[in-house]
């Protein structure tokens, strides 16, 4: 055991350096460094993919962020079908477009005048990507109707500069891609939102068959989950190729490898660690980019035989506490095992700003891992919180409860609290904004809200849990029939 | 029938606490209740308090609240100082749950189940040592042992097995065919160090496992029996006996110092110690007292689940729970071939319940040292570690054909992986 490599303790303060603070990156263009690329968000990048799914926190916005981005298109490559000449507009986002596309209040105002979602999508589709190429006397309108309506009353030019634009493009090699993200911006209700998403997926499906002209959605799965978002012939072909933005276990790793290889201070030697621990672990520069070899992206024994050296073997004195490798991401995921990248980093740097301990072998201690996730929770509590701000009112009565408990436990707190009735005043309110889908069903339907959002978990019994990074930052306990000893 | 003023021995405890409350430091700061072989119950304190009126009327209460499970006033109440055992009467007695500073102790009497809540013992070996237990036998415990032996000597290890399903031997039938049983067997050690010669058949009472020919490791196996053992039932009901040679000693102690000698004489890699089923002494011992990581046998059945939270229960109030709570294992037994995951989902449920009402601590949103486990650990003592049904393995006889490898790995290949883990684990203190 002894003879195996163990990183030096100036790994510490080069976490801490690495890592990114808890801060959202939120309409920044990511730094190179930072991009890493798991293998099925490389196909959700692809151009021919494009419905994108992924919960809060998975990636989407740094994705939309990254897309748009010459150098960043480069650096991912044409593995991914990009290059730095791929040409990417913005269909939709929070951040304020001028007028290259509707804001939400303009939405809004389209979809009471009557305007039909579909019409809508296909004008901003249409002035991103015919653009300069438009008559001018389209150009020339500054209004979002008058644009619709030029393109609904003259459906056959329309369909010849779509037509001319898609050759041209393809003459060129070129794929001109129509970003569109945060959808739950679109609107402050869901009936409205789901109308307009439908209308945005008709639209993927028109586009279908031009051979050069994508659009790229990113959605969560509450947004897609809806029946009548897909209530529309041939929808399946849409939601059949959809690809989901998953973090598993050794992306997790991949990541963290990527922002430590990268940084500026700490990058060599922790690549020389690398190499110390194992001399298969060959470091590539592209540009002025570290990429992570093949080998910790996929091997996960040869992952965590470098993670160990960082954090020791084993999560405890006992030694049967597991391995940090397994321990870490499990103690992060949610109801369905799902980990936010950001949750993890987050993890791992507290674990490293944690006080020394004495005799500490290793660069982190299992203790201060144990903290880091506590920390880290907290965070994945936060990064909720700005999906679904009506996520705390729920949450807040439940402090000091204890889980695995029977729903009535639960369902009596928000009575008592009148929670749903709250909830539903309070829509208007941007404390609540887009309240929970089933609240009309009340309690019962802010449970199946609450599952499917992978917040709490149902026994056979019926019992609700919370898996840990949820209960620890919702301030909630655990049932045990052992009184702890204290100190 | 019943009448409703019959105290019937689950009350009486009960009845006492409240009497011995009422009159609480009052009369003394310090109360033992010993509660003898049939139940009845009488109060030790250290000595005679001053107030001797107070004391005839708590021994007058305390006799008539408990009727046919006290004693007559006058002999309901003893006192330390007078009695010529009083040692052990201190020695063994147990802390319940304090009240107002008033120290309650019970001394529980019985002719088994004591083990069940007694210390550790020493030992002079470190080899890890895991005992295979079942709370209901026929759910493939035996089956499951044989395989792990065979795998870890296929990797080299030297394995001894202890067959101590005394009650109903056999288990070690499929590692020792009769053709290769020693002269003796666990029985007749206990009958010869009952008179104090175990050492003269010693040598006699390891046989090795047919099993491991062309592996790297060895099978080594103490049975319950050996050819030369003759009537088994006579040496089998004298095994109890706490005494070797003229001195008494626990039953425990004996089965350790049986072991310990095994072990110094063969030096293995790993011992495994086959528990009979159910609520016995042995299991007892086994499980809490030999130092061992202890798997717990189970399918998911509703008979399962209430006997073991019989014994959780019992557990609960263990003085070293603490120590052993986190050597506990359970095992998934017999995983039906149809619908595992939902099977495993239930199992795992319950066996959670199981353990963090008895065995977990409760734990708040900041206790991240508490001995607390989410449903979903895959660490936790309680995370089923599944052995998938396998019809191979219900027709199971390795002395015909060996050990099929392919079955072998189908079935218990996570099995071996978390119980290789267990032992990576314990080698490293």
């Amino acid at each position: 055991m002894n003879s195996e490599y163990k990183f030096p303790q100036t790994l510490r303060a080069g976490i801490v350096a690495a890592l990114p603070e808890e801060t959202s990156q939120h309409g920044e263009t990511p730094q190179a460094g930072h991009v890493y690329l798991p293998s099925t968000h490389a196909k959700a990048l692809h151009p021919n993919n494009t419905l994108i799914q992924g919960m809060r926190g998975s990636g989407k916005s740094f994705w939309f962020q990254s897309l748009q981005n010459r150098d960043l298109r480069a650096l991912l490559g044409v593995q991914v079908g990009l290059d730095a000449d791929t040409r990417v507009s913005v269909g939709f986002s929070p951040a304020s477009g001028g007028n290259e596309y509707p804001s939400k209040d303009t939405l809004i105002s389209l979809i009471t005048a009557g305007y039909e979602p579909r019409r809508i999508w296909q004008a901003v589709v249409f002035r991103q990507v015919i653009g300069d190429q438009a008559p001018d006397e389209f150009r020339g309108i500054t209004s979002w109707k008058d644009r619709i309506d030029w393109v609904v009353n003259h459906p056959e030019s329309a369909d010849q500069l779509w037509y001319k634009a898609d050759m041209q493009l393809d003459e060129q090699k070129q794929f001109h891609i129509v970003l569109f993200d945060a959808l739950d911006r679109t609107a402050d209700d869901w009936l409205t939102m789901n109308k307009l998403i439908k209308g945005l997926l008709q639209v993927v499906l028109d586009t279908r068959s031009f051979r050069r002209i994508r659009l790229k959605v990113f959605a969560r799965p509450d947004q897609l989950d809806d029946p009548s978002v897909a209530a529309f012939p041939d929808a399946s072909k849409v939601m059949n190729q959809k690809v989901n933005l998953d973090w598993p276990r050794r992306e997790l790793y991949g990541l963290l490898w990527q922002y430590l290889a990268n940084n500026v201070e700490f990058g060599e030697p922790f690549r020389e660690g690398a190499r110390m621990v194992s001399p298969t672990i060959q470091w590539e520069q592209i540009g002025n980019i570290w990429r992570v070899p093949e080998v910790i992206r996929s091997d996960e024994e040869l992952q965590k035989k470098l993670f160990h050296a960082i954090s020791g073997p084993w999560m405890g004195k006992d030694k049967r506490r597991g391995f940090p490798y397994s321990w870490l991401p499990s103690h992060l995921g949610d109801a369905s095992g799902e980990v936010s990248p950001r949750s993890f980093l987050a993890a791992l740097r507290f674990a490293a700003e944690d006080k020394v301990r004495n005799e500490q072998e290793y660069v982190l201690h299992y203790e201060s891992i144990k903290r880091g996730v506590q920390e880290a929770s907290a965070i994945r509590v936060r990064e909720l919180q700005e999906d679904y701000p009506w996520i705390s009112k729920l949450f807040e009565p439940l402090r000091g409860i204890s889980v695995p408990c029977p729903f009535e436990d639960i369902r009596s707190e928000w009575l008592k609290n009148n929670i749903v009735t709250s909830l539903r005043n309070g829509i208007q309110d941007a404390s609540v904004r887009l309240p929970p889908v089933h609240i009309d069903n009340g309690e019962d339907g802010i449970l199946i809200d609450l599952l499917a959002l992978g917040l709490v978990e149902q026994l056979k019994d019926k019992r609700i849990n919370l898996p840990d990074v949820y209960r620890v930052g919702y301030g909630m306990g655990r049932r045990g029939g052992v009184k702890p000893l204290k100190g | 029938m019943r009448q409703s003023e019959n105290i019937l021995f689950g009350d009486a405890l009960d009845l006492a606490l409240v009497v011995v409350r009422e009159f609480g430091t009052s009369l003394a700061d310090e109360f033992t209740l010993v509660r003898d072989l049939r139940g009845r119950i009488r109060v030790v304190l250290k000595s005679k308090p001053e107030n001797v009126d107070n004391l005839k009327m708590f021994e007058a209460k305390i006799s008539t609240s408990l009727g046919v499970y006290g004693f007559g006033s006058g002999r309901s109440v003893v006192f330390a100082d007078e009695l010529s055992e009083r040692d052990t009467i201190f020695d063994d007695r147990r802390l319940l749950p304090s009240l107002n500073g008033l120290n309650i102790y019970l001394l529980d009497r019985q002719i088994i189940g004591q083990d069940w809540m007694r210390n550790a013992l020493n030992r002079t070996t470190t080899n890890p040592r895991v005992t295979f237990y079942g709370i209901k036998g026929g759910v493939g415990r035996s089956t499951a042992l044989v395989n792990w032996a065979w795998h870890l000597a296929e990797q080299g290890k030297k394995v001894l097995v202890f067959d101590l399903d005394l009650e109903s031997p056999g288990a070690s039938s499929s590692l020792l065919p009769t053709s290769h049983l020693p002269d003796f067997g666990i029985v007749d050690w206990f009958v010869e160090d009952g008179v104090g010669q175990a050492d003269v058949i010693e040598g006699e009472i390891l046989g090795k496992s047919p099993l491991d020919q062309g592996l790297a490791g060895e099978i080594y196996v103490i049975s319950a029996y050996g050819s030369k053992t003759g009537e088994y039932l006579p040496k089998l009901s004298r095994c109890y006996a706490e005494f070797s040679g003229n001195a008494p000693i626990s039953w425990a102690e004996r089965l350790q110092r049986l072991v310990e000698r095994m072990e110094s004489l063969v030096n293995p890699d790993v011992v495994i110690l086959d528990s009979r089923a159910g609520l016995h002494d042995i299991a007892a011992v086994l499980a809490t007292r030999m130092d061992a990581d202890t798997l717990l046998f189970a399918i998911n059945t509703p008979q399962t689940w209430d006997g073991y939270s019989l014994l959780f229960k019992h557990w609960h109030n263990h003085p070293r729970v603490r120590a052993f709570r986190s050597r506990l294992q359970i095992i998934a037994s017999m995983v039906p071939e149809t619908n595992r995951d939902d099977y495993l989902k239930s199992f795992r449920e319950h066996a959670w319940d199981l353990f963090r009402d008895h065995l977990y601590d409760s734990a708040g949103p900041d206790d991240s040292d508490a001995f607390s486990f989410d449903l979903d650990d895959e660490t936790a003592p309680h995370a089923p570690v599944p052995i998938f049904w396998h019809r191979a393995l219900q027709e199971f006889n390795p002395n015909v054909g060996g050990i099929d490898t392919k079955t072998a790995a189908e079935a218990l290949g996570i099995f071996f992986e978390q119980a290789d883990r267990l032992l990576a684990s314990a080698g490293q203190d």
